[in-house]
């Protein structure tokens, strides 16, 4: 498997996605930094970095990895080499999973140059660093349930068989869905169970982080009181995001396998 | 039998209504170069892919090396080299870097195993050229590098001359001939090119429609060619009452009133041609002639040539 996975990374070679990837990591803390800078006073890391993740991860990451998909999931497709790893012979459920574990490792590295780069905004407008190892444990986690919150929309892009416009569409709106959901009371003050709030994993993971905020002042403290009743544990969050992650990596490996050279 | 390295079992593929590949039983022996022999859309890749198990059959079964494909995958596959279509890399990586990913994956241990393959084909090790900027001869050489880096018992290559030059085209047919008589290779290579078929293979299976209409060696092939002497006279009316009347001949055929084919080549053809030309016929040609594998192909296949 571990071959399997090295080499999916040297197909990447000479292909600047994963450099474009990380590099994506750094558009937010350094837009977020600038925004500080401007107004500065009353702002702490912990403002910072939740203004990183928020847009970085939700509005960014999200598209970067579900394109990064269609790259990764259509290179056998159109460089006609699905043949030779069939005859090798590679299992299509391997090679998914080597797929998938490179957008792990991707996501993964977004997250926590994300977090590295905010550090570094945060020192240069003289914020004190605090938290910094759960905030890098969080952003672990983060790249990990960012690459689960993510793979719905790989299998409608895998299932489409396209990667073209419609990958595009889908991943636009799978974006936006998600998004809107996390800022409206349908989304985030829901229980655990079948609803928006839980199917849509973006809201499920804000209601992960959240917790892991400073309540702040004023109406910032009375807002994250009226959203403690909601909090999902480390351990329901990964729960449902595992299941989340098994039935697509499931579905994209049967969409795989019924898929004829 | 048992020296049998292929064998199909009324190979069948059918997709909707129309079957690719009916009842299809071929029989590719140990240490030979198997020659499959159709048109284009004849059926010979979609058979060559339900051997290499990428096109599940609709019926029938596939054996090789003594076992079925179906489940056997994992120990049959790294036997085999292969060539399926057009060749599929990379197109962003070199050639070298396409073959060690391979290589890699197959676990192929020995260490110059990419070089050596690329050696064999022509290509240079190493070389900075991306797979997108290779010619189409370049890609068909770098396939064969592919198909042979393992060293596998068996090669299965489909058209492998496809977009060679006639330089590439004689040097990846003496290299074939070898890998088959000084490395003892089984080899199944299809083509649509009757002249290179004859070339290379020690026995011949013709497909047309998906169906297999001849299966036999190249010299059994040749023996049923039919031979004849053909005449070329200024009236055939007359050349054939002759024959009939002062010879007794019987298998012969008029071909239009200047030519005519005489079937049994024994005949005393000197007094054939003297009787001719004593009753005052013009005998412009006499000669004997052999039947062409292509002439063969049209026989079998009931229509036209091939290329």
């Amino acid at each position: 498997m571990h071959n399997l996975i090295l080499c999916e990374f040297r197909k990447f070679k000479r292909r600047p996605m994963f450099l474009l990837a990380t590099l994506a990591a750094f558009v937010f803390p350094a837009l977020t930094a600038l925004m500080y800078w401007k107004t500065p006073g009353g702002q702490d890391y912990d403002n910072l970095f939740s203004g990183v993740v928020d847009p970085g991860d939700y509005l960014l990451l999200l598209p970067v990895l579900a394109v990064l998909s269609t790259t990764l999931f259509f290179t056998e497709q159109d460089s006609d080499t699905l043949k030779n790893l069939m005859t090798i012979p590679v299992s299509k459920g391997k090679l998914v999973l080597a797929k998938i574990s490179v957008m792990a490792v991707i996501s993964v590295v977004y997250s926590v140059a994300g977090f590295l780069a905010s550090a570094v905004c945060a020192k240069l407008l003289g914020m004190a660093l605090i938290n910094m190892e759960q905030k890098f444990i969080i952003s672990l986690l983060l790249g990990l349930m960012m690459l689960a919150a993510a793979l719905p929309c790989v299998v409608l892009v895998v299932w489409f068989n396209k990667n073209n416009l419609i990958s595009i569409v889908i991943t636009l709106f799978y974006t936006i869905i998600n998004y809107v959901f996390h800022l409206t009371d349908l989304g985030m003050k829901s229980a655990v169970g079948f609803n928006i709030g839980t199917i849509l994993p973006i809201p499920l993971i804000q209601k992960w982080i959240f917790q892991f905020y400073r309540p702040g002042t004023g109406a910032s403290a009375v807002f994250y009181e009226s959203m403690r009743p909601y909090f999902v544990s480390t351990p329901v969050c990964i729960g449902i995001l595992a299941v989340l992650s098994g039935i697509s990596a499931a579905l994209m490996i049967r969409i795989y396998n019924r898929r004829e050279l | 039998m048992n020296n049998l390295i292929i064998e199909t079992k009324n190979l069948t593929k059918q997709y909707g209504a129309q079957k690719s590949v009916a009842s299809l039983n071929i029989h590719v022996r140990k240490g030979r170069i198997y020659g499959l022999l159709g048109r284009n859309g004849a059926g010979k890749t979609t058979t060559m892919k339900m051997l290499l198990g990428l096109t599940q059959p609709t019926s029938g079964e596939v054996r090789v090396f003594g076992k079925n494909i179906r489940g056997n995958e994992k120990k049959i596959l790294p036997r085999i080299g292969n060539l399926i279509e057009s060749p599929g890399f990379y197109p962003n990586l070199t050639g070298t870097e396409n073959l060690k990913i391979f290589a890699r994956l197959r676990g192929v241990s020995k260490r110059n195993a990419v070089s050596g393959a690329l050696e064999v084909v022509g290509l240079p090790y190493g070389d900075k050229k991306l797979f997108s900027q290779y010619s189409l001869g370049m890609k068909q050489r770098l396939a064969i590098a592919l198909a042979i880096m393992h060293d596998p018992e068996l090669l299965i290559l489909d058209e492998p001359i496809n977009g060679l030059d006639p330089i590439g085209i004689a040097e990846v047919r003496s290299f074939i001939r070898k890998l088959c008589d000084a490395r003892g290779k089984t080899i199944l290579i299809s083509s649509h090119i009757l002249s290179e078929i004859s070339l290379l293979a020690d026995d011949i299976g013709i497909i047309d429609h998906g169906v297999l209409l001849e299966e036999e060696s190249l010299a059994e092939l040749e023996n049923k060619n039919s031979k004849y002497v053909h005449f070329l006279v200024s009236d055939t009316a007359q050349a054939a009452r002759i024959m009939e009347r002062s010879f007794g001949a019987k298998n012969f055929t008029v071909e239009n009133d200047r030519s005519l084919r005489l079937y049994d080549t024994n005949f005393p053809v000197t007094a054939l041609t003297r009787a001719f030309i004593e009753s005052g016929l013009e005998v412009a040609e006499a000669h004997t002639c052999e039947d062409t594998l292509e002439d063969y192909f049209k026989r079998v296949t009931g229509g036209e040539g091939i290329a």
